[in-house]
């Protein structure tokens, strides 16, 4: 099976970093290196000449946070996928990225292979879904609707996916996960990534909502 | 019976065309009033002497009874007799009541020595005068049967209240002291009241204080003033235009202080500075009025008495209006203005209390008596008392509210107190895993990379491990904490790929545990290592690939983590004296269970088995 190659661009400022990714990636035929920048003005600027398949981004970056940049790429380029790039993947920091629109992390410390490995996992089926990921997830989504979200209504937990969380929470593989559920991996996969995407849906209506409720946003002029 | 007799007396001088005559009565303790009419001449220029007006043809006179005038600069001068026929050998005054007129005399004529003067009134020095009373008294003997003549001049640029009143001198001494007891009571609440507050301003240093003392004594002055204190003062009767200007100024006085009060009492400048507009506009034109004085004193008297007619309205308006804005209502400093609202009432109607008075006979009328004439000092000792209260209930209120926010304080203090203990553990933990974990890891790679013949792979795998270990602590200390479930499941994340390395499978057994048992970061680590360590014994020691882990809660209501393999298990001499070992027993006494180290009989496997109550557990999920 032959496909386009995965165009990968990092948004990164520790340039021994920036060098190994760029070596390990340019190793692997089925990724291709697009672009790199140091800072958070130079990563939106990247985005706005190309929008690549798949974007790594550092949080701590000299100019502001990497959260920015994503921002900026859910609202340029809703078709790249984000992925942070944290040294100990400590989850307050992916968490927050997640629900600005990243659906997935990196590991600084990771080898070339399994590097390469995860950006193309994160193209097929999502990143992987940490325990402590699963549980914000669920804590979050599980918060009672308020009745002027109604329409929001497509974020809340199919009992599915509740089942799935729940069993990620508590340490089960992914294998596992497909067997307890009977259902194939593929299947688990394509339901993490619907749920990432849900994660930052509802952070996003939960902005607009307390926005509005603050009266930041009027609801009758948003066309 | 009485009544009737002067009226048949009053009668008399028509046919007689002879001065009126005045019969003195005997046992009128509180005086008698002089109510009929007297012969009466007005002198528009005050310039005519005793001479003069004796001289006047008898068609000028009038007939008139004394009493008040209104403001009237003219002399006005009254001619009686007074006969003496049913009285023993007495001493008599001839009685001036009004304590603020000028200039008052009384011409007598006695037998041997002609035509005698007396000089009196608030412009007359006190030694010149014939008695040293607020009240302008002239005596007079009067023996059995006889009759005398007498003149009286009244000039004076206020309220000419030209009052007469006939008095037997022990009776007015009696009533004059009785009367000084009773106003030095008045004096005596206003004066203490007043310096009262303003010590407690000096030891305090709140406004509010010092508004209300200066309040209470100016209150106080403007009483003394009128009840004719200064005017008996042997150094402000030399200066005759002392009481003059007092009366027409000092309102501006107590206007201002109650002013400050008030505006301090109610924060008006916050609440309804509106209204201290209003406030201070009156002021201005009470200032104004009074400065009328230098060229007209009865208009400027008249104006001043007016304007501060509005200072209580005003008042009660602030008072309407801070109870509108949801200010507790003031309800003592409301009674407090209708006291004093009441007493300058009766003083008003003095002359219903006046007409009262045949009925009020005795001694024991003088407390109506003292009501009619000094209704508004009353009015305002009652109301100093109330706003006194007023304001002894707001600052027991506000030290009320700030020492509840004192409790609150404390007990903010006490929680961060503990706080800051608590914190102080975990920081210790966190220490004593880094010293002992990350610290002696970190020192075995770095000897190990200062090695001649450097071993890469294993080097790389420690320094890995030491990564493994940082994140794992990281997990534990996480800001928004973590619960029981999901460590264990991240845990497992964690050391999946290492355990894969070493050739370990595990098998994962972890129950539907309710997700809400949370730990505390000190916890959380002391799980992880405990954990951990068992794993690493079997990979170590075990000498299998497969190994379980099961997390449930037994019938006791016991959560039971069990980590077990089917391996040689732990060397026998590790088993109770190895330093992990030591140390896992150590952590799950910390994490408030028990380990159990388990070997098969057969010597094939063993278990780690870690047993906690799970009270949490079932308390945290029915909570739910």
């Amino acid at each position: 099976m032959t496909r386009q190659p995965i165009s990968v661009a990092l948004v990164e400022d520790d340039p021994a970093v920036r060098q190994r990714f760029k070596a390990s990636i340019e190793k692997q035929p089925q990724l291709t290196w697009i672009g790199e920048a140091a800072s958070v003005r130079d990563g939106k600027a990247l985005l706005g000449d190309n929008c690549p398949r798949v974007l790594l981004v550092d949080l701590g970056l000299p100019d502001g946070s990497g959260l920015e940049v994503i921002t900026e790429a859910a609202r340029h380029c809703p078709a790249t996928e984000v992925m942070v790039v944290s040294m100990f993947g400590d989850e307050g920091h992916v968490i927050q990225a997640i629900e600005a629109g990243a659906s997935g992390y990196l590991l600084k410390d990771m080898d070339d292979a399994s590097l390469a490995e995860h950006i193309i996992q994160l193209v097929d089926g999502g990143s992987p879904m940490s325990p402590m990921i699963a549980r914000h997830l669920l804590k979050k989504m599980q918060q009672p609707e308020e009745p002027e979200k109604a329409q929001a209504s497509d974020v809340s937990l199919t009992k599915r996916e509740l089942q799935l969380l729940k069993l990620l929470a508590r340490g089960y593989t992914y294998r596992e996960v497909a067997d307890e559920l009977s259902v194939s991996s593929h299947t688990v996969n394509s339901h993490i990534k619907n749920l990432y995407r849900k994660l930052s849906v509802k952070t996003k209506n939960e902005a607009v909502f307390a926005a509005t409720r603050e009266g930041l946003l009027d609801m009758r002029n948003l066309d | 019976m009485s009544r009737l007799f002067g009226l048949l007396l009053l009668l008399l001088p028509f046919f007689a065309q002879a001065q009126p005559q005045i019969q003195v009565e005997e046992g009128r303790y509180f005086g008698q009033a002089i109510n009929q009419p007297l012969d009466y001449y007005r002198d528009p220029e005050g310039r005519l002497d005793f001479q003069a007006v004796r001289n006047l043809p008898a068609e000028s006179w009038q007939s008139q009874s004394p009493g008040s005038l209104g403001f009237d600069s003219a002399a006005h001068w009254y001619r009686l007799q007074i006969t003496g026929q049913a009285v023993e050998e007495a001493d008599w005054l001839l009685v001036a009541p009004f304590t603020l007129l000028d200039y008052v005399s009384v011409y007598w004529w006695q037998k041997d020595k002609g035509w005698v003067s007396q000089h009196s009134g608030d412009h007359q020095p006190l030694e010149s005068r014939p008695s040293w009373h607020q009240r302008f008294a002239f005596p007079f003997e009067l023996q059995p049967e006889e009759s005398r003549t007498a003149y009286i001049r009244f000039q004076t640029q206020g309220l000419a209240n030209n009052q007469l009143l006939l008095w037997e001198a022990d009776s007015f001494q009696r009533f004059n002291h009785q009367e000084a007891r009773w106003l030095s009571w008045h004096y005596g609440v206003l004066g203490g009241l007043g310096f009262f507050f303003l010590f407690i301003f000096l030891a305090l240093r709140d406004r509010l204080f010092l508004y209300f003392g200066g309040m209470a004594l100016s209150i106080l002055v403007m009483a003394m003033t009128i009840a004719g204190e200064f005017s008996v003062n042997p150094l402000f009767s030399h200066w005759p235009g002392f009481n003059d200007g007092m009366i027409v100024f000092w309102p501006l006085v107590t206007t201002l202080t109650s002013l400050l009060f008030v505006r301090a009492f109610f924060h008006l400048k916050q609440t309804s500075p509106h209204l201290l507009k209003a406030f201070y506009t009156l002021l201005g034109i009470m200032t104004l009025a009074a400065l009328q004085i230098f060229h007209d004193y009865a208009l400027a008297y008249q104006l001043t008495l007016l304007l501060v007619l509005v200072v209580t309205p005003l008042t009660l308006f602030i008072i309407y209006a801070s109870w509108r804005k949801g200010l507790r209502p003031p309800s003592l400093l409301l009674i407090g203005l209708l006291c004093s609202l009441l007493g300058a009432s009766i003083d008003i109607s003095r002359a219903f209390m006046d007409n009262l008075e045949p009925l009020l006979m005795g001694e024991y009328g003088f407390f109506a008596r003292f009501v009619g004439r000094h209704g508004t000092l009353m009015g305002m000792t009652a109301e100093i008392a109330f706003f006194a209260l007023a304001v002894a209930q707001k600052i027991f209120r506000e030290r009320q509210d700030r020492e509840k926010v004192l409790e609150q304080l404390v007990v903010a203090k006490e929680k961060n107190r503990q706080l800051l203990i608590h914190n102080q553990q975990q920081r210790d933990q966190l220490i004593r895993e880094m010293h002992d974990g990350l610290g002696s890891q970190l020192t075995t790679a770095l000897y190990a990379a200062r090695r001649q013949e450097v071993d890469k792979t294993q080097l790389t795998s420690q320094l890995q491990g030491i990564l493994d270990d940082l994140r794992l602590m990281m997990d534990s200390i996480q800001p928004e904490g973590v619960d029981l479930v999901s460590l264990l499941g991240q845990l497992r994340y964690r050391l999946q790929e290492r355990m894969q390395a070493a050739g370990l499978q595990l098998q994962w057994q972890v129950d539907d545990l309710p997700m809400e048992w949370e730990l505390s970061p000190q916890e959380a680590l002391n799980l992880q290592r405990l954990v951990q360590e068992a794993l690493t014994n079997i990979i170590k020691h075990a000498g299998v690939n497969q190994a379980g882990l099961s997390a449930r809660i037994d019938a006791e209501d016991n959560l039971v983590i069990a980590i077990c393999d089917q391996g040689h298990g732990l060397p026998e001499e590790l088993q109770t004296s190895g330093k992990g070992i030591v140390n896992m027993h150590q952590r799950a006494k910390e994490l408030g269970g028990q380990l159990q180290i388990t070997r098969a009989s057969g010597g094939q496997g063993c278990c780690v088995t870690f047993r906690m109550p799970a009270g949490i557990t079932r308390h945290a999920s029915s909570a739910i």
